[in-house]
């Protein structure tokens, strides 16, 4: 048991606001067909979490540590600032996401989006590894919500569970596109650098090394099974009475009709337990990442003093968030498609650290990859940046 | 001194100007001095060949290397760039510290790793903006150092085990004064003590040496060269630069001289005329001068104009117009002032003073009996030429150098 936190919280943490926002689109618009992305998902989320928590098991280094150790300097701090700048895209992603969310409650969000986000910096400067841990946990299990709010749209379920195999429906070029960008949202650059970080933080020996494994491929199972009970509340919903939205709160909104008050409720409610989680974890993959790249002190079991520069790194973020969130003609649109599209650009870039890193004998001994997963890995890297660059010129020139 | 980010990836051609490749490593061995011992050359086939470092011949824009075998790794011999760079720093304790942004290398008499640079200006340098970066640092007055640790502070052992491990712990490291610097000085050698000197900031090597006891100070500055004997001098006090300047043979002072601003080397070589005596050996030149018309308003302009960089100012000393000393005021006196009252309704008419051919002791006597901090040096037409400060005056008696 001592092994459980890392895969799980990084995998569940790909599901944020904008994860839910884009697998909600891709339901509402694909219906059964969006289904049969989730296997394919699983399996690249399940090797690349892999190989993260690999590399940090053996090496007992972050992946910042590593890029800056074999790279040096100055691709640290050109990696660091692609980094900084994406992170920063899917932080204003998950507090609009938040901020939506608190909207559909009915509350005031000029009072309660400060008011949580005060709570959970609390909650990450003052409390250690294994409080912070237990508070993940926590908002994990709202993810249930999804579960009920599947329940209540009463949807096919037979039907449901055989397309996450069989396509049903057309496959076409903006269905190729949307699943790319559904990839992109799960499988992240910062949950590369998370899973690394928060791994070396966990100080899992190699003797873990088999748990850990397992732990990274449950928790990536898990997740996508929230996912699909998520997709087949809209799908049950939104795409049987062709409703189109663009984002998670249009949808919280529509089900209400559709599926009575209780399951729009509850969507919101994993909305907003999905926005927290990612206003924790993403800017604490930055903060990591700062810590391994330029060699500071950072980890969650020290106190503010000790840590100074890690915490305050966290800190700015939420703030410099906050106040672009609160700008009332701040648009979530833009900010998603630019944030997606850079960290579409570095993923591939990542992959191939990974690869030089996770292939590396000297570094991981007898653990270096297998030949298949290589072949998924540089697969999934060549996928996300053609999905990325022909997605982008498809916005460009409205394909 | 050199930086390793310098060095790195310059061409490195041989005697016969043909390109080998690229500098890419260097070999040193991990120990108390560590020698740079060999270099690593990166050919255009990306083969990595190692020379010794007698092969080096040049390393001033280009490598210049001359064509011999290749050299081997021998025991106890690691890489900078593989063991050293970008690594993290860890302290006695085992806290991550900050990673190695730089290596500093002595590049004379022979090449050695002097030092790691730890600081946010070590990355800066690998962009080629460090003289942008400390400008605008500058500019918006933040304090942006230089953060060096001397080799001395790092664990060779732990080295040939991929760590760069401290022997002290990371609080200890914070600034330390350069009063204990000059006695922990005191007690290295030589060698090791002009490294130290050259890893820290001019400043600080400069008030390091003044504080330096006078027989170990002659020796250290016998040992510099000229070129950073100005440097130095440029930023201590007048009266202590004379000592530092007295200390050297008349061929290197004059070589130190001619490498100083005008205004300091005229300052200076004033200075130093006057050091056959007693008194003239301690007179400083940080003094200010004033005419009696003036208000206490001007007064204070100009003191704080002028007194930019002294050390001390106790007393203003008021002049007529043959430039003879008439009268001196204390900074009280002129704080308790209204602002257009003229100097002359408030100083002091009867002015103490001290002649060049004044015994020490009999200035001294006079300063305890006047309760002065200071005594102008006057010549017999009342002209001042400097001022004798009570610090100055007394060190010798302390330290014993009588």
């Amino acid at each position: 048991m001592a092994v459980v936190g890392p895969g799980i919280i990084t995998a569940f943490a790909d599901n944020d606001a904008g994860g839910v926002a884009t697998y909600t689109t891709s339901a509402a618009t694909f219906g059964y067909l969006s289904l049969t992305t989730l296997i394919p998902i699983t399996i690249v989320l399940i090797v690349t979490q892999e190989i993260g928590a690999r590399i940090a098991i053996v090496t007992g280094k972050g992946l910042g540590d590593l890029i800056r150790e074999r790279f040096g300097v100055r691709v640290a701090v050109l990696i660091f600032s692609i980094l900084f700048l994406v992170n920063y895209g899917v932080i204003l992603q998950n507090m609009s996401g938040l901020k939506s969310a608190i909207q559909l409650f009915g509350l005031p969000y000029t009072l309660f989006l400060p008011l949580l986000l005060f709570g959970l910096s609390i909650v990450i400067v003052k409390a250690n590894y294994k409080k912070i841990q237990q508070f993940f946990f926590i908002l994990i299990f709202f993810y249930a919500a999804y579960i009920i709010s599947a329940y209540l749209a009463q949807p096919n379920w037979s039907l449901a569970i055989t397309s996450i195999v069989i396509p049903r429906g057309e496959p076409s070029f903006s269905f190729l596109f949307t699943s790319i960008a559904v990839l992109g949202t799960t499988v992240t650059a910062w949950g590369q650098f998370f899973i690394n970080s928060y791994v070396k933080d966990k100080k899992l020996t190699i003797h873990d090394l088999s748990y850990s494994v397992w732990e990274v491929r449950i928790g990536a199972l898990l997740t996508n099974t929230f996912s699909f009970f998520m997709m087949v509340a809209v799908i049950a919903t939104l795409f049987a009475n062709q409703i189109i939205i663009t984002d998670a709160a249009d949808a919280a909104m529509a089900m209400r009709p559709l599926a009575g008050n209780l399951a729009g409720s509850l969507f919101g409610a994993g909305l907003l337990i999905a926005g927290l989680l990612g206003l924790a974890i993403v800017p604490l993959s930055t903060a990591y990442a700062f810590s391994e790249f330029f060699g500071y002190q950072g980890t969650l079991n020290d106190d503010f003093k000790q840590s100074k520069l890690f915490y305050i790194f966290y800190l700015i973020q939420i703030v410099l968030g906050f106040v672009v969130v609160m700008i009332p003609s701040f648009s979530l649109f833009k900010i998603t498609l630019i944030a997606d599209f850079c960290n579409g650009l570095m993923l591939p870039v990542l992959f191939y650290f990974l690869y030089r890193i996770a292939n590396n004998e000297e570094l991981l001994g007898n653990q270096t990859n297998s030949r298949f997963m290589n072949f998924l890995l540089i697969g999934s890297g060549l996928i996300i940046t053609f999905g990325t660059i022909t997605g982008l010129l498809g916005k460009i020139f409205g394909w | 001194m050199r930086y390793l980010s310098e060095l790195l990836h310059k061409q490195v051609i041989t005697t016969s100007k043909q390109s080998l490749g690229y500098l890419s490593d260097c070999v040193f061995v991990a120990s108390e001095t560590p020698y740079i011992t060999k270099i690593q050359i990166q050919t255009k086939h990306n083969q990595h060949i190692l020379y010794p470092v007698q092969a080096v011949k040049a390393i001033n824009g280009t490598i210049v290397v001359e064509q011999c075998l290749e050299a081997v790794l021998s025991e106890n011999e690691v890489f900078l760039v593989g063991n050293v760079l970008d690594k993290q720093v860890i302290d006695i304790k085992g806290k991550n510290i900050v990673r190695v942004n730089d290596i500093v290398i002595q590049d004379k008499p022979e090449l050695i790793v002097s030092g790691i640079d730890i600081g946010v200006l070590g990355i800066t340098r690998w962009f080629g903006l460090e003289k942008q970066v400390r400008f605008i640092t500058r500019f918006c007055k933040l304090p942006l150092t230089d953060r060096l640790l001397p080799w001395s502070e790092i664990q060779p052992l732990e080295l040939t085990r991929g760590k760069v491990v401290l022997n002290r712990e990371e609080d200890k490291l914070k600034a330390i004064e350069p009063e204990d610097l000059a006695d922990y000085l005191e007690k290295t050698t030589i060698h090791n003590a002009l490294k130290i000197l050259g890893l820290v900031t001019d400043e600080t090597a400069s008030e390091v040496i003044q504080n330096l006891h006078i027989t170990y100070q002659t020796q250290i500055v016998h040992r510099m060269s000229p070129h950073n004997l100005a440097r130095i001098i440029t930023t201590a006090d007048p009266d202590e630069a004379v000592d530092l300047l007295q200390a050297l043979s008349h061929d290197k002072r004059e070589e130190t001289l001619q490498l100083l601003t005008t205004a300091k080397r005229d300052e200076l070589t004033y200075l130093l005329s006057f050091t056959h005596t007693q008194i003239g050996e301690l007179m400083t030149t940080e003094f200010l001068t004033f005419q009696p018309t003036m208000s206490i308003k001007k007064v204070i302009e100009k003191i704080r104009r002028e007194s930019i960089g002294f050390d001390n100012l106790a007393y203003g000393y008021v002049l007529n117009t043959k430039q003879q000393l008439i009268g001196v005021f204390s900074m009280h006196e002129l704080l308790m002032q209204s602002p257009d009252t003229l100097i002359m309704k408030c100083m002091t008419q009867n002015v103490v003073v001290t002649y060049l051919s004044t015994p020490r002791s009999v200035a001294l006597k006079r300063m305890v009996k006047y309760r002065l901090r200071a005594l102008p040096v006057i010549d017999e037409h009342r002209k001042i030429l400097g001022i004798v400060t009570l610090d100055d005056m007394i060190e010798p008696l302390v330290t014993g150098e009588v």
